[in-house]
């Protein structure tokens, strides 16, 4: 049996196991404001555990005699109109809101996760019930409800606040819980562990929780500095807690009304206040970040692992948009740049804006996300008409159903009228083709234009362009990762690899003999028909990360045929005849086999 | 209902799986909280087949043609509207509970998409090893992890790599990953879903390469569902192709591609590009005419008249059985294979006969 080789590049063999949780706390631990608001979380929790380490002085020891006095020795922040000592009741302040966040948010956060999740991951019945009482929570304003509850129940306590609150709180977290579970269960790994037999507990536990739990965490973080305002306020407002309870809110309260007298006794609490609920936000902001980043970076990823071989297609459009315009036409695959050539590069922006609407059109590989999706078709294709050639609104209207008969939209003018996502996707296609024909341009570039569509379509869409091409006489270039498609319609190919050029040739000879060992590889690959039963031919190892493309000739860690110099030197595109080059130090070889 | 038909092969060959009727309608309902029905998506209506031991059954199709449908319908990860599928004899669509682990354990599924089949939170050791949680049967508690390294380099991958996490390998690898999660259990059939479409190009013939290679080595059967075709032929000993949830014909890849009698077969095959310029100009192409239809509303009689160059009055009143057709029955040529068409009949278009 012949064994299969599997090149892990150098850098994963390097690398060690890395979790996501893990890729996040990384990125956290490199965020400055996490660290400015990890140390003043600490602080604030350490004054709340042990608020006798800063203050000897008891916040109730109070002196009336001292009423609203200004700072005096020992007593650094002044006093209260009761003659407390305000540094001593800043300080103690700290535990009430300290508490409250903390439970608040655990609690409110293990509702919304229950009741959010339940929904999410059951729907039907339990979705329909438990969101409908979550979104009566919702409706509540918080703030309002707070304090028609609580006066109502004429509570006080901690524990009361925090159960109201988290009550009234809840849903907003059960709603991202919801959607979490939600986009987290149609994900395949579940489908993978059902299949596998793995018992609901297990799906959720193990597969479901985990990857719904980041977003949970966010909104949970940045919820506990919006608690402890609410309770501030509720306090402010005297429904929320109650003296002799040592409160912000009730500091700042019996301040408010003193504080053209005594603005010190307002500074304190207040400042206290803001300082931790921006330490909350700040912490909140990090983490999401952190979350955040981790799924951005992976995705970076994978789009450039891919990109090499242009292999899915689907994240090459973006590349693709970027590569044509703005780098030298030579590494465009498969073309014929009738006109301009280098200048593009050396155009001004302007000019090459210019050149690119009226000279040089594009067709994308995804026509639904191409199309804007609140305006009609007709209007969309008649914009062309409208912004470069000024026509009036009506004309057109007409010259857009002109434009869709000529693609072959049946019914173009009844259909003009249509929103691009009631087209199907062939049809959607074609009036991305109808838009880049609307200017006559000189050159169509087309970017994996058939890819999405199935076969029988994407033998109709092809059909026209080869026959639009023809009757309009523009250059078309076609890039695809689709051998069959080119062999179908182009006349001569580039080939790419690892972002370069290594062989172009014209279309017979390049599949008739192929002069690089990696379009050798690529077109032996193919499975053919003298060769069923037998083993395939595959390139060894894995496409180049564009981010550490080898030394030398990038291919040279896949090729059967290198040699020492290869590790080394970059070859040049070697001319072999008429329109034929090939990056290759040893393309001799490669073409007589 | 019906029973398990007792069909050998003409090699003797026992199937393994056999389909009768499988039908899954998705409900199209309107209203909040009293949801009416108003109407039905016709997935897959009424589709029928047998899987033999050993052999990889292909299934092309475009999309909407109900292919992956009918794999989550085999691997009970939807229920059925009808139909029935019997495993060993045993109709595993009405399973539940204890049975259905039980079945389970022998029909795994490899998935499409690499990048969501595995739990980016878990490693590869846990993902390769979640299977013995769930079964603890198969292995003792202690085997584990020399069972799952042992896997790692059965599908080509390095052993030490047991704690690493998904994203730290490439879509090959993934799959790869995904394969021996499959195996695992060391099922019989291993029903794969577009395994390779979402590979680049050239990893492509590394994987198919390995699942031949794990289809001798266990004495698998595929149900392999894909929308390549030469990849299909490359891998396939019998050939199913779907059109709008039913199956329009069946046969063995030399049957299929080389003597097609459907209409929608044709047409599919002359479609696809051939990856040689030589044989552009020899080719005979069947542009097809407008889009297929969707499967709530799908045409009456035989579902692919609306496309049909064919199509007369009796398409649109009587819908054409997968049978052989009654003109090649007595023949022994490669023309006399299960085709739904009234007017079925070969027509080469790949120019390969």
């Amino acid at each position: 049996m012949p064994e299969i080789t599997e090149q892990a590049p150098a850098t994963e063999a390097a690398a060690a196991p890395r979790s996501l949780w893990g890729d996040a706390w990384r990125d956290l631990r490199r965020n400055p404001i996490f660290y400015i608001s990890a140390v003043l979380i600490l602080f604030l929790v350490l004054i709340s555990i042990w608020p006798s380490l800063l203050t000897g002085t008891s916040p109730y020891a109070c002196d009336l005699g001292r009423s609203q006095q200004g700072p005096a020795p020992g007593h650094p922040f002044g006093f209260t109109t009761q003659g407390c000592d305000v540094y001593a009741r800043t300080v103690y302040g700290a535990r009430a809101s300290v508490v409250v966040g903390i439970c608040t948010t655990l609690l409110a956060a293990l509702l919304g996760c229950v009741f959010g999740g339940l929904a999410g991951f059951f729907g039907g019945w339990w979705d329909a019930v438990l969101s409908r009482i979550g979104d009566i929570f919702f409706g509540i304003p918080v703030l309002l409800g707070g304090i028609v509850f609580l006066s109502v129940i004429k509570g006080g306590s901690i524990f009361t606040v925090v159960l109201l609150m988290s009550v009234l709180g809840w849903p907003q977290i059960a709603r991202i819980a919801r959607s979490a579970v939600i986009s987290a269960k149609q994900q395949d790994y579940v489908q993978a562990a059902r299949a596998l037999g793995a018992s609901t507990p297990r799906m959720l536990l193990r597969h479901i929780a985990p990857n719904a739990l980041a977003p949970v965490i966010v909104v949970a973080t940045i919820a506990l500095g919006t608690y402890i305002s609410l309770e501030a306020t509720l306090s402010f407002l005297g429904v929320g807690l109650k003296p002799p309870t040592v409160s912000w809110g009730i500091d700042i309260s019996s301040a408010a009304t003193q504080i053209r007298n005594a603005p010190h006794m307002l500074l304190w609490p207040a400042g206290a206040l803001s300082i931790t609920v921006l330490a909350f936000i700040m912490l909140g902001d990090a983490v999401r970040d952190a979350l955040n980043g981790v799924n951005y970076s992976v995705s970076a990823g994978e789009t450039l692992a891919v990109l090499g071989e242009s292999g899915s297609g689907k994240s090459v459009t973006a590349q693709a948009i970027m590569g044509i315009l703005d780098m030298p036409p030579a590494k465009i695959p498969r073309g014929e740049i009738r006109f301009r050539g280098e200048d593009m590069l050396t155009m001004s922006a302007d000019a090459r804006r210019r050149l690119r609407g009226a000279k040089i059109a594009m067709i994308f590989q995804d026509a639904l996300s191409s199309l804007n999706p609140v305006l009609t078709v007709g209007y969309q294709l008649g914009e062309m008409f409208r912004v470069h050639q000024g026509l009036s609104k009506k004309a057109a209207l007409a010259k857009a159903v002109e434009l869709m008969d000529r693609v072959k939209i049946p019914a173009a003018r009844s259909r003009a009228g249509d929103f691009p996502h009631q087209f199907s996707g062939g049809m959607r296609q074609r009036i991305m083709i109808a838009m880049a024909l609307a200017l006559e341009p000189d050159l169509i570039i087309a970017d994996e234009p058939t890819t999405a569509l199935d076969v029988t379509v994407q033998a109709q869409v092809m059909d026209l362009l080869a026959e639009l091409q023809a009757e309009y006489h523009m250059g078309l270039i076609l890039i695809t990762h689709d051998l069959g498609v080119v062999a179908d319609v182009a006349d001569k190919i580039a080939v790419m690899y690892a972002g370069r050029i290594v062989e172009t040739a014209p279309v017979h000879e390049l599949y008739k003999n192929p002069a690089h060992p990696y379009t050798r590889g690529l077109l032996d690959s193919i499975p053919r028909l003298d060769q069923k039963g037998q083993e395939l031919y595959a390139i060894k190892g894995l496409p180049p990360n564009l981010l550490n493309i080898p030394q030398g000739c990038a291919f040279h860690p896949r090729c059967p045929k290198a040699q020492d110099l290869c590790r080394t030197d970059t070859p040049a595109l070697h001319t072999l005849g008429e329109g034929r080059r090939s990056a290759c130090h040893f393309w001799k070889e490669t073409v007589n086999g | 209902m019906a029973e398990p038909v007792k069909a050998v092969a003409a090699d003797g060959r026992e199937p393994i799986l056999q389909v009768r009727g499988l039908v899954k309608h998705f409900p199209l309902t309107r209203g909040v909280l009293v949801k009416k029905q108003v109407g039905a998506v016709k997935a897959v209506d009424g589709v029928s087949f047998d899987l033999y031991r050993g052999e990889t059954l292909g299934i092309v199709g475009e999309s909407g043609c109900g292919k992956s449908t009918v794999a989550k319908l085999l691997m009970n990860l939807e229920r059925a509207t009808a139909g029935e599928v019997f495993y060993r004899g045993e109709d595993i669509t009405k399973l539940s509970g204890r049975a259905l682990k039980a079945v389970r354990r022998n029909i795994q599924m490899v998935f499409q998409d690499p990048y969501t089949s595995l739990n980016p939170r878990m490693t590869v050791g846990d993902i390769i090893g979640e299977p013995f949680e769930i079964h603890p049967e198969v292995a003792p508690k202690g085997d584990r992890r020399r069972k799952v390294q042992e896997l790692l380099d059965v599908v080509g991958l390095n052993p030490e790599y047991l704690n690493r996490y998904p994203h730290q390998f490439s879509g090959g690898q993934r799959q790869r990953i995904g394969i021996a999660r499959g195996l695992a259990l060391n099922p019989e059939i291993i029903i794969c879903d577009e395994p390779v479409s979402a590979l680049d190009v050239s990893v492509q013939a590394q994987v198919i390469n390995l699942m031949d290679r794990l289809q001798q080595e266990y004495d698998l059967s595929y149900l392999f569902i894909a929308h390549d075709l030469s990849i299909v032929r490359h891998i396939s000993d019998r050939v199913g192709v779907m059109y709008l949830g039913r199956m329009a014909e069946i046969g063995t890849d030399a049957e299929i591609y080389d003597h097609p009698t459907h209409p929608y077969t044709q047409a599919l095959l002359s479609a696809v590009p051939v990856p040689d310029p030589e044989a552009r100009e020899g080719r005979d192409r069947i542009i097809l005419t407008g889009d297929v239809p969707s499967p709530a509303d799908p045409p009456s009689g035989c579902r692919f008249r609306t496309r049909c160059w064919k199509a007369e009055e009796r398409c649109a009143t009587e819908t054409p059985e997968l049978a052989v057709p009654v003109r090649f029955r007595d023949e022994a040529s490669p023309a006399a294979h299960p085709s739904a068409c009234h007017f079925a009949e070969v027509r080469d278009v790949v120019g390969a006969a």
